[in-house]
């Protein structure tokens, strides 16, 4: 088949960089197979008399919280060791450079780290948490950095702390650092897409490393709890209730060691539970009949508001006056008693070497919306975090 | 000395990475992610390189690649990856404005429309190969193709040339 759109398509995969994958690829297939046969050693060696409802796994009395040790001298530009105030959001951008030619150039400079800008407009870089990471050769490289987490007041800042190998949870003004236990390889955290989420008051933190952890820590106390396989923490509310987690169509809540669904299979995007605890909202698009994907946009998109223990319906709307092209990228803190903010971005608006998000507020009564802020700069890749998102 | 479990798949990979990697960069629409991608499906290959050696590997690792890259899609938009429209590569002098906005149309599809697209039209499978390689019905790719089709009408109006060209081929 000899058609002008093959040629179209046959020009733009002439664009594709050379690769050479053969010692990557081998190499990670050993590791693989030796994490692998290390984790089937282990198991064959722990006693099948555990119970499965026990899920704690840091336990209770001897746990501690795990402490952080701050940058002793901070350089120029760096966010101090303490007296910073609530962070606004944190970005990287990979040097608002265009990475598509390949990444050895950026490796190593500062402009790779995440920062952070507070609301009253100080900017910081994060050199602490890792960065985006670039090797030695150009295709040494992983496009997502590891993530990083503001808490919804800004006093808290959630990444993965270069030396110590772990996510850490840092209050801003104090200084003090703590950390969520389970270290995570140099790899592991390369190679995989960690998530990450931190609870409306900073004390819980939640780490997803595909195929090697899936935790939610008290910081306070050093308790680690083991999330069921294949769901992961979307949002933790104030005190560590409720625990929302999905997988890749339904959402649930998470407590006593169990996942109880409180969805069928749709698109959705989670949201934290409203400040006096009763109350989740999602948003969701349903999954076409014929079982293809549903648009990636805002097309039918309903907002849903739900019993935060029981997980059970209250309202359901349409959302109203939104671009079509938005889409959805995450839900945010409740800013009423009836709006809810939602990060999206205007994939019809992409401009070329300019990174643009916008949130809105989304009222779950009526499906109402409003444009709130916008926020863009200069960049080819890169991502933004807002505080409870 | 045992029996190399990766025997042949060097070879392999030598013969038809590229290939791949030019499927893989279509289907996600960015150079890193494509090769993320793309290693990533063939780590776990690897992993099982003497059962999948025996068949077609490289249709193996063409379905792996689409349902890799659908999984992608889903999980981009909580980690917040993005990237700008692909630049000049190797024929900086050959950017044709169609190909500019075929790209940018492409973005606005859902992976299984783009992948649809590109099985059908750059990889020239049949409406049956594309179905056992997605693991759909013929009539689901017919219908793919043909939702695929209308969206990039409706988002694109100057590669009516380009789907009218294309239309045809939905029936076969």
């Amino acid at each position: 088949m000899t058609t002008r759109m093959h040629d179209e398509l046959a020009r733009i995969a002439a664009c594709t960089p050379d690769v050479d994958l053969a010692d990557r690829v081998l190499r990670g297939a050993r590791r693989r197979r030796a994490r692998s046969l290390a984790s089937a050693a282990v198991a064959a060696a722990v006693t099948v008399a555990v119970a499965i409802t026990l899920t704690v796994i840091g336990i209770g009395p001897k746990s501690t919280p795990m402490l952080g040790a701050p940058v002793a001298s901070p350089g120029k530009g760096e966010l101090p060791v303490k007296g910073v105030g609530p962070a606004a959001y944190a970005y990287y951008d990979w040097c608002g450079e265009e990475i598509t030619s390949g990444t050895a150039r950026l490796r190593g400079r500062d402009c790779l780290q995440w920062r952070l800008v507070t609301r009253s407009g100080e900017r910081y870089r994060v050199p602490e948490a890792r960065a985006a990471y670039a090797g030695p050769t150009e295709n040494d490289y992983s496009l997502i950095a590891p993530p990083m987490s503001v808490s919804a007041d800004g006093r808290k800042i959630a990444y993965f702390s270069d030396r110590d190998r772990r996510f850490a949870v840092r209050d801003l003004e104090s200084g003090v650092i703590l950390l969520a236990p389970p270290v995570v390889a140099d790899a592991d955290i390369r190679r995989n897409a960690a998530q990450i989420a931190l609870s409306a008051d900073g004390r819980y933190l939640a780490v997803s490393v595909t195929d090697v952890l899936n935790t939610l820590t008290d910081l306070e106390t050093g308790e680690l709890t083991e999330i069921p396989a294949k769901w992961t923490v979307h949002n933790i509310g104030p005190g560590g209730r409720p625990v929302v987690v999905g997988d890749t169509l339904r959402l649930g809540l998470f407590a006593g060691g169990e996942v109880t669904p409180f969805t069928g299979d749709a698109w959705h995007t989670p949201g934290p539970v409203s400040a006096d605890g009763t109350t989740l909202a999602y948003l969701s698009r349903a999954l076409p009949e014929n079982g293809g994907s549903t648009d990636p946009a805002t097309a039918d998109l309903t907002v849903t508001t739900a019993d935060a223990v029981t997980g059970e319906v209250r309202t359901t709307v349409t959302v109203r006056d939104l671009a079509s092209g938005l889409m959805p990228l995450g839900m945010g803190p409740w800013l009423t008693t009836t709006e809810v903010m939602v990060l999206a971005r205007d994939l019809g608006a992409r401009t070329a070497g300019t990174l643009a998000f916008d949130t809105y507020a989304i009222n779950v009564t009526t499906g109402r919306t409003r444009e709130l802020d916008a926020y863009s700069w200069k960049g080819w890749s890169g991502g933004i975090v807002l505080p409870g998102f | 000395m045992g029996v190399d479990r990766y025997e042949g798949f060097r070879e392999f990979l030598r013969a038809r990475q590229m290939a791949l990697m030019r499927t893989s960069f279509l289907l996600c629409g960015d150079a890193h992610q494509a090769e993320e991608m793309l290693q990533s499906v063939l780590v776990k290959v690897a992993g099982n390189w003497r059962g999948i050696a025996r068949d077609n590997p490289e249709a193996y690792v063409r379905r792996a690649l689409v349902n890799e890259h659908i999984s992608w899609w889903r999980r981009q938009r909580r980690i917040f990856a993005f990237t700008g429209p692909p630049r000049t590569g190797r024929d900086p002098g050959d950017e044709s404005v169609s190909r500019i906005v075929l790209w940018q149309a492409l973005a606005r599809l859902t992976p299984r429309q783009r992948a649809v697209l590109v099985l059908r039209f750059y990889e020239d499978l049949s409406v049956q190969e594309a179905a056992d390689l997605l693991g759909c019905s013929p009539g689901t790719v017919k219908s793919q193709t043909s939702h695929a089709l209308g969206r990039l009408r409706a988002l694109a109006p100057e590669l009516a040339d380009l789907m009218d060209d294309s239309a045809p081929q939905e029936a076969k």
